[in-house]
């Protein structure tokens, strides 16, 4: 049964267990002090280095002697480890605590994971898989706490030097964690923002690819060539977004320059033609056209036609190529960079050209 | 032995058909559906008897080059592939599809609703003034499905629908547009059927009984009607397909589309495909889409 909690509820929680045994331990240790105290027989406690190392295999006959040649030594007895054992779990009290610790951790665990398995069914209905699961991480987190907490109680352990050590090392693990922080509390603004799910495709920083998976301090982006992307929530929050497939239909914009000699009435026509004619091209909203300027080498045109997300390749390579097709079957060229250059050579045969016939207009 | 059967008449092609008699592409059966061209034929891999499905859509007059006139991308023909006089590639080559027979014997074409609603665009917008209704007939497309026994074997588009975004560009529906006609009234006979002869519509083509009601205070332009085809049967009554009843009631922030009545039955009314969802479960699935949209949740 533990086997199959840890995996289904637990699995984002892979120290649970090592927090457990730690916990174990952390609430045994004391106790089995207090158990070796409780044999009435004074504890050794070494206070002065010179003591001889025949001391260790001291007797209760020959303590006596040693206290009297080392006055500032402890008095060191030798319990034997099987009678310490014995009293350890022996103790009424202390098996009590640990049963009470343990049946608080497994109660803990039996009711948190039921809980994350009812609100991981209704989460994963209602809600997207990136608020679902970051909820269901949250409620993870906050059992775990809770259970520890309950299991250092029911262990009668005194939670405020905890608590006050807490404290300390929480600031200590803020400096040092400040990135991680930092993402994680940027992860939260990014839920909130809803900007974006799992499936759909981003650009950020030329980086493009499907949002793969949504974690604590990162997302994952999986590029069109198969390359896995992790971009901190931290830069995510800075970085200017491009979320591609928000809505269900999306534009796409084509422009393109014609040489100043065509016909641009009759390369509107064309254009919009094409574009009614495309299959999956929508009909509303109706495709845009539009002049954008006089540019260096012609004139620059603007098509724009919406099409289903779903239907992006068809339409942008359907569209450039029908595009292609249909001006060369029509004659209008596409405009290229055009320089005219003129030699030194040129000149001077043009400036010897007017000595001989004259300056232009002049009549003898 | 080769089949080409009328293309209007519905009581003939939307039945059962016997399995083509011997194998390869010259005894392929052709059904003739609308703008779509079906053929079926016997295809044998060692002990196993398939039955080969391919399907060509009529090139619309506007179809450029590069965008051949077939159903889906998958059945596009490649430019190399061997085609027979009516055009179809040669059995065996990839504009094929094959479904295994088993022992059956027979197959079933059965005529069903796009997976998108058709918008009905019309041609002459209808100007409805308040608290009044006006009753017609629209007409959308079916596509076909090959059953072999209990299971569907293909889909089959018979027309190149174009698609069209009904309502914004962040909150919009996708649809199939078609463009259309509100028929009036008068044009109806007494029992719901066209006056006007049958041959104006192919087997392809679906009627849609409509009352179009305006519950607003203000006059409305309808332009376009969508049609939700996943909550309505297809029926047949002679060589016609039509559906139910359909009534569009324009309430001042949305358009509902409803069933108001269902055909009566007789023994010439054959029901062909049953509603696939409730108009309940379209509005709930619709509002919580609505809401998915808005939140993005």
């Amino acid at each position: 049964m533990m086997k199959n909690l840890k995996n289904r509820d637990f699995r984002g929680v892979p120290r649970l267990w090592t927090a457990i045994v730690l916990m174990l331990l952390w609430t045994a240790a004391p106790a089995l002090l207090r158990a070796q105290n409780g044999t009435e027989t004074p504890t050794a406690v070494m206070e002065d280095s010179a003591v001889p190392a025949q001391v260790d295999q001291a007797t209760p006959q020959n303590t006596a002697a040693v206290a009297e040649e080392h006055p500032n030594a402890g008095v060191v007895v030798d319990i034997p480890l099987l009678d310490s054992l014995k009293n350890f779990f022996l103790n009424p009290e202390l098996l009590g605590r640990i049963l009470n610790v343990g049946l608080t951790i497994l109660v803990g665990i039996v009711l948190i994971s039921l809980l994350i398995g009812v609100l991981k069914r209704i989460a994963h209905k209602r809600l997207d898989p990136r608020s679902s699961d970051l909820i269901i991480k949250i409620i993870q987190w906050a059992g775990v706490a809770l259970i520890v907490i309950n299991a250092l109680k029911a262990a009668k352990v005194d939670l405020n030097p905890l608590l006050g050590a807490a404290g300390i090392v929480g600031i200590a693990l803020g400096f040092a964690a400040q990135t991680s922080v930092s993402n994680f509390i940027s992860g939260f603004f990014l839920v909130s923002e809803k900007a974006f799910t799992v499936g759909d495709i981003l650009t950020i920083d030329n980086l493009t690819g499907v949002v793969f998976s949504i974690d604590t301090l990162s997302i994952k982006l999986r590029a069109f060539d198969n390359r896995l992307i992790r971009i901190p929530n931290e830069t995510l929050i800075k970085a200017n977004m491009i979320n591609l497939t928000r809505f269900p239909v999306r534009r796409l914009n084509i422009t393109l320059t014609v040489p100043y000699d065509t016909d641009v009435e009759q390369a509107k026509n064309l254009l919009l033609d094409i574009a009614d004619r495309h299959p999956t091209v929508l009909r509303n909203p109706e495709p845009f056209f539009m002049i954008q300027s006089f540019g260096k080498e012609g004139v620059d045109l603007f098509l724009g036609v919406w099409f289903v997300q779903s239907d992006w390749e068809p339409t942008n390579n359907g569209m450039f190529m029908a595009i292609k097709q249909r001006f060369d079957e029509a004659g209008i060229r596409f405009a290229y960079p055009t320089f005219n250059l003129a030699t030194q050579e040129d000149s001077r045969s043009a400036l010897r050209q007017q000595a001989v016939s004259g300056p232009a207009g002049s009549s003898t | 032995m080769r089949h080409n059967l009328p293309h209007n008449n519905a009581e003939l092609i939307w039945s059962t058909w016997g399995i083509p008699e011997s194998c390869g592409t010259a005894a392929a059966r052709t059904h003739r559906i609308g703008a779509g061209t079906i053929r079926t034929a016997i295809w044998k891999t060692g002990s196993n008897t398939l039955l080969a499905i391919s399907n060509q859509i009529d090139a619309p007059t506007w179809t450029m080059p590069g965008f051949p006139g077939t159903a889906t991308p998958r059945l596009c023909f490649p430019a190399e592939s061997a085609l027979d006089e009516q055009g179809f590639p040669e059995l065996g080559g990839p504009g094929w599809m094959y479904a295994w027979l088993g022992k059956e014997r027979r197959y079933a074409l059965l005529p069903a609703y796009p997976e998108l609603p058709v918008c009905v665009r019309l041609r002459h917008p209808v100007m409805l003034p308040p608290m009044t209704n006006i009753q017609g007939i629209l007409a959308s497309y079916v596509q076909a499905e090959l059953h072999i026994g209990s299971h569907k074997a293909a889909t089959l588009p018979l027309q190149a629908l174009q698609k069209t975004l009904y309502g914004s560009t962040t909150s919009g529906l996708v649809c199939y547009v078609v463009d259309g006609s509100f028929i009036p009234d008068d044009l109806l006979d007494d029992n719901g059927g066209l006056k006007q002869a049958d041959q104006d519509f192919d087997a392809s083509r679906i009627l849609h009984p409509v009352r179009i009601r305006n519950n607003t205070s203000e006059v409305v332009h309808i332009q376009d009607l969508c049609v939700y085809g996943s909550q309505l049967s297809i029926f047949r009554k002679g060589r016609q397909l039509f559906s139910e009843k359909i009534q569009f009631a324009f309430g001042p922030s949305r358009v509902r589309m409803s069933i108001e009545s269902s055909p009566r039955r007789s023994s010439d009314t054959v029901i062909l495909a049953e509603a696939q969802t409730s108009g309940e479960d379209t509005v709930i699935e619709r509002s919580i889409e609505m809401l998915r949209a808005i939140t993005r949740m």
